[in-house]
């Protein structure tokens, strides 16, 4: 009960905050419920919203990519490949918003009383999974439907790997998040560069397209994207079509450790000072 | 560490320096010049914050400037510790480090048990959240699991006063309610240190009341360590075990808090009583009139020496006409600090020449209530065609002072007159 504690003018860089996370379980718990319930307030549809928009938005690209403009699928069908596309795209886009967004959301209750600050993001990343997670039986459910009506898609033991992909996406998303909230705290303009950051790494991700499209030479610099790999990995457990290297996914790994990492560093150091800033 | 048997908080050298100026503007583009310049350069930041020996004088091109300086001390469990000192002198700083909202600069700080803190007006509380909602957020921050908030509920709703509105989110609660609200969460999830910054001042005296009894309460039944900013001499008086002065970044003095309050009180309010101008030249005024003197007299009763609401003052001037032949009124004015006027007394019009006169008029004791007050001084010619407005020219503030009160709430009014309410006994029932 009566911890004993120590502030004094250099933070931690190296502290890892796994043990603060288990100690303040019910806080982290109550911010997630916050988060999501936030979203859906003063809305008409409320949580249905989950559910509506990533369908609204396979719709769309259906009709713009798909009919329209003719892009290919591979030999999987359309509904499922965007969806599955879209609900990835949406979990690490929202999730490194909403963390970018931690100090300026948050400014007026970190002005005023003190708890570890990576519990917010931690918050965001989790009320962000549950969200990916509803949506992720939505497109189970879709998926089952297919796999009774329609002959293409072939599930393989690629699926194994999945839990992992999912893992490192959110790895992903915390570290990117992270970094980004620490320099947002201190430069406004980063925000705007960020939103377009984002629209351009989806362009390059395979959300809308398959990578197969790729012309050859493209095809290895399209594979140092870790979202690519995620991507094309998952879709060809569920689908069976899409790259999967596994070399790929090991790059991918530590590739998320390090950016992971990093941003748990820079966080850290910008916790403490940066609310002389804001 | 020795001796931490009773000290629950020690607070050792600390510095805190604060950037001044252009803090919000922090553009990417000149922090990439500064950093190419310092590192791939080799070149010294001109604004790097740990240049120049901290407490030396501060430089206005190198925009940092230090809010505390080497503060040292020790908090015992159960001790009420009041910090006193000016607007900007540092304390909301200290307060701050204290609760871990921000870092020092330099020294740290060791202590034992849950800190809560109670900082400005609005306490951590989420906006979109109910008033209940946010009782648990704050309970949860202070690492309260949600049974033990549960037990504690009833009562901070109770305290609080906001029970009807306790499931409406916060954001439409007035200031008085947020603080009131803020207040019983902070005092009611068992903090061992409770840190209050000058909060009280925005509920209704009621409030106040009960807010400082149960601080007093906690820190006496359930050894609570108090530490708190307040402007209320008379509470820190009251409450406190010991009183910390800090005057520009610096722990001046600490100890009994009669003594230390006093002898602030008296140094603080030393300054502003007397101005003069001896050339006539460089006095405020215009064609007209010059000011040449201004003068506060308190008229001490025994050995006092500090302002409070007995004491009568004479308000002392004097002036040189550079006309002849006017008919002047000459008018003072008696603002609070708000800006309410009390009181507008005036002249008896008489014909003055081109030479200096000088001016007198007394407040009487027990006529003012406690808090700060300015005077203005107004000259009218003719009744009507105003030759001079002296704004602001003399300040001073009026200290509490209270016989056979237990309460120590702010006293409501501006003015505290001595003719008291009588009561007598009336036969029959």
């Amino acid at each position: 009960m009566s911890a004993p504690w120590e502030i004094n003018a250099r933070s931690g860089w190296l502290r890892m905050p796994i043990r603060e996370l288990s100690l303040h379980r019910d806080l982290l718990f109550r911010l997630v419920r916050k988060d999501f319930l936030a979203s859906y307030q003063q809305t008409i549809l409320g949580p249905v919203w989950i559910f509506l928009q990533p369908l609204l938005v396979t719709l769309t690209y259906i009709a713009v990519f798909k009919s329209i403009l003719g892009v290919s699928t591979d030999s999987s069908p359309s509904p499922l490949f965007y969806l599955l596309g879209i609900i990835c795209w949406n979990y690490f886009s929202d999730s490194i918003l909403n963390i970018s967004f931690t100090y300026t959301s948050y400014a007026s209750i970190f002005n005023k009383v003190y708890f570890s600050r990576i519990i917010v993001p931690c918050s965001y990343l989790l009320a962000n999974f549950a969200r990916f997670g509803i949506q992720f039986l939505l497109f189970l459910l879709l998926f089952t439907g297919f796999l009774i009506m329609d002959r293409r898609i072939h599930p393989n033991l690629f699926l194994l790997w999945i839990p992992l992909c999912l893992v490192l996406l959110s790895g992903l998303s915390l570290g990117t998040g992270l970094i980004f909230a620490s320099l947002t705290a201190k430069y406004r303009d980063i925000q705007n560069l960020l939103s377009f950051l984002l629209r351009i790494l989806m362009f390059v991700s395979p959300v809308i397209y398959p990578l197969s499209i790729v012309p050859d030479r493209f095809k290895s610099l399209f594979l140092l994207n870790p979202l690519t790999i995620l991507i094309e990995i998952t879709r060809y457990g569920f689908l069976g079509s899409g790259d999967h290297s596994l070399i790929s996914l090991g790059y991918c790994s530590i590739l998320t450790l390090l950016i992971l990492v990093s941003g748990i560093l820079l966080f850290n150091r910008r916790d403490g000072i940066v609310m002389d800033v804001i | 560490m020795t001796g931490m048997s009773d000290t629950i908080i020690r607070v050792e050298n600390i510095w805190k320096q604060y950037r001044l100026g252009t803090i919000n503007s922090g553009t990417f583009k000149e922090d990439l010049g500064r950093w190419l310049r310092s590192t791939v350069l080799g070149r010294k930041d001109p604004f790097s914050p740990e240049e120049g020996e901290p407490g030396g004088s501060p430089d206005p091109r190198r925009k940092w400037f230090w809010a505390l300086k080497d503060i040292s001390f020790e908090v015992n469990k159960g001790e009420v510790v009041g910090v006193i000192g000016k607007n900007g002198a540092g304390k909301s700083t200290l307060l701050k480090i204290l609760s871990r909202i921000t870092r020092p600069t330099r020294g740290r700080i060791r202590g034992i048990g849950r800190v809560a803190s109670l900082l400005e007006v609005g306490t951590g509380f989420h906006e979109e959240l109910s008033g209940r909602e946010n009782i648990f957020l704050n309970g949860n921050i202070l690492g309260m699991a949600n049974r033990e908030i549960r037990e504690k509920l009833d009562q901070i709703i109770a305290f609080s006063g906001v029970e009807k509105f306790i499931d409406t989110p916060v954001k439409r609660y007035s200031s008085g309610m947020y603080v009131r609200l803020a207040f019983a969460v902070a005092a009611h999830l068992e903090p061992e240190i409770l840190i209050v910054d000058e909060v009280l001042a925005v509920g209704d005296a009621e409030f106040q009341k009960r807010c400082l009894g149960k601080m007093n309460d906690i820190s006496k039944r359930e050894g609570c360590t108090v530490i708190f900013v307040s402007h209320n001499m008379q509470s820190i008086q009251t409450l406190c075990t010991r009183v910390m002065l800090i005057e520009q970044g610096v722990l001046t003095s600490q100890g009994k808090p009669a003594q230390v309050v006093s002898d602030y009180i008296r140094q603080s309010r030393r300054y502003d009583f007397v101005k003069t101008w001896p050339s006539v030249s460089e006095a405020p005024g215009n064609q007209y009139i010059r000011i040449r003197k201004l003068e506060l007299l308190p008229d001490w009763v025994g050995n006092q020496s500090i302002i409070d609401i007995r004491t009568p003052l004479q308000i002392c001037f004097s002036f040189t006409c550079l006309a002849a032949d006017i008919n002047l009124c000459l008018g003072v004015h008696l603002f609070t600090i708000s800006g309410d006027c009390i009181f507008d007394v005036s002249s008896v019009p008489q014909q003055i020449q081109a030479c200096t006169y000088e001016a007198k008029c007394t407040i009487p004791g027990n006529f003012l209530n406690d808090g700060a007050y300015y005077i203005s001084l107004i000259f009218v010619k003719d009744t009507s065609d105003p030759l001079f407005y002296l704004e602001e020219c003399l300040s001073f503030e009026v200290e509490d002072y209270r016989e056979n009160y237990a309460w120590f709430g702010k006293w409501m009014g501006h003015v505290r007159p001595a003719f008291p309410v009588q009561i007598r006994p009336v036969s029959g029932t």
